[in-house]
């Protein structure tokens, strides 16, 4: 099966008069990895929830193999992981977890520490940071096509944030991943490609030293 | 036709005290003659409305949206399968209420 390409194009946002995004253009087909970076308030996270469909613009066009999505979540078309925790309270873990994880991915994610010895408890007996891990590992093994991941390294230790790059790449092969943090290090360890956002736009990142030369950091190792 | 009852259940059950306190609450009134069945009626969709505001301005509450939207679902529809599903039991409850 040809695998399938979320298209962003033309996207504008505007916040009391001042553009955030502006002629924002992005492409990830389903097979990889797609990092974004950029500076604070620069618009990564505003740019996540427009695909996603809950944040509108003045102006977008997202589509999916051609086809118009108005809201990316719309028939599980497109997952996000958002910042903050998202799992309602009061419910078993394992019926959240049947409700959206991927067949393909069952036996991997019931497999995974977090849900092996909570399974039978709500979200209310997590730490915070394994509910952050919970949470994340529900959005990448989800069904959707493609998976928009939030700042998945922030909040967890850097041993995590290996198996997280490890499941993210499995899980890359069949879905479309774009993801987001301030932890670039671990951005351009997992990713295919990179597009930095500088003064609103969108700008493919050939190599590393490039980031250099548009001002996200002042060196790199 | 399950997975959409199954997802709707797990988002009624946000909601669901204060829809029971609400029902309840008619029925009650309903009984003790302060209220009669079309009022009763409007109560309860009253109480809808002020669900709604609560739960828009409960911050918490609006950060779990994104599991639902994550299990494809809209949350205005949502309101609307749960709403109709509590507003149905709540008919049921009125009519055994006012058998004589």
């Amino acid at each position: 099966m040809e695998p399938l390409i979320l298209k962003t194009d033309s996207v504008v946002l505007e916040f009391d008069g001042r553009k955030i995004l502006q002629d924002v253009y992005l492409e990830c087909k389903q097979g990889e990895v797609l990092g974004i970076l950029g500076r604070n308030g620069c618009g990564k996270s505003s740019l996540l929830r427009i695909i996603f469909g809950t944040l509108t613009p003045a102006y977008k066009h997202i589509s999916i193999n051609g086809q118009y999505i108005k809201k990316g979540y719309q028939n599980m078309r497109i997952a996000y992981l958002p910042q903050h925790n998202y799992l309602p309270k009061g419910i078993k873990i394992k019926k959240l977890a049947q409700a959206i994880i991927d067949s393909r991915f069952w036996d991997d994610f019931s497999s995974h520490p977090i849900y092996r010895d909570y399974h039978e408890k709500t979200i209310a007996e997590l730490s915070g940071g394994e509910l952050r891990q919970l949470e994340t590992l529900m959005v990448i093994y989800s069904k959707a096509d493609f998976i928009l991941l939030d700042e998945p390294f922030t909040h967890i230790s850097p041993i995590q944030a290996e198996a997280f790059k490890a499941i993210i790449k499995k899980c890359a092969k069949v879905k479309g991943i774009i993801l987001t943090d301030h932890q670039y290090y671990n951005i351009l360890d997992v990713s295919d490609r990179i597009i930095l956002i500088t003064d609103g736009y969108t700008r493919p990142i050939k190599h590393k030293d490039e980031l250099v030369t548009y001002g996200y950091v002042s060196h790199i190792n | 036709m399950i997975y959409s009852l199954k997802i709707t259940w797990y988002f009624y059950k946000a909601i669901m005290v204060w829809c029971i306190i609400a029902s309840l609450a008619c029925i009650y009134y309903l009984c003790s003659r302060q209220l009669n069945v079309p009022f009763a009626i409007i109560c309860k969709l009253a109480s809808y409305a002020a669900i709604l505001g609560v739960q828009y301005l409960n911050f918490n509450a609006t950060k779990t949206y994104f599991y639902f939207r994550n299990a494809g679902f809209n949350i205005n529809r949502l309101y609307l399968y749960a709403f109709s599903l509590d507003f149905v039991a709540f008919i049921i409850l009125l009519s055994l209420s006012t058998i004589r």
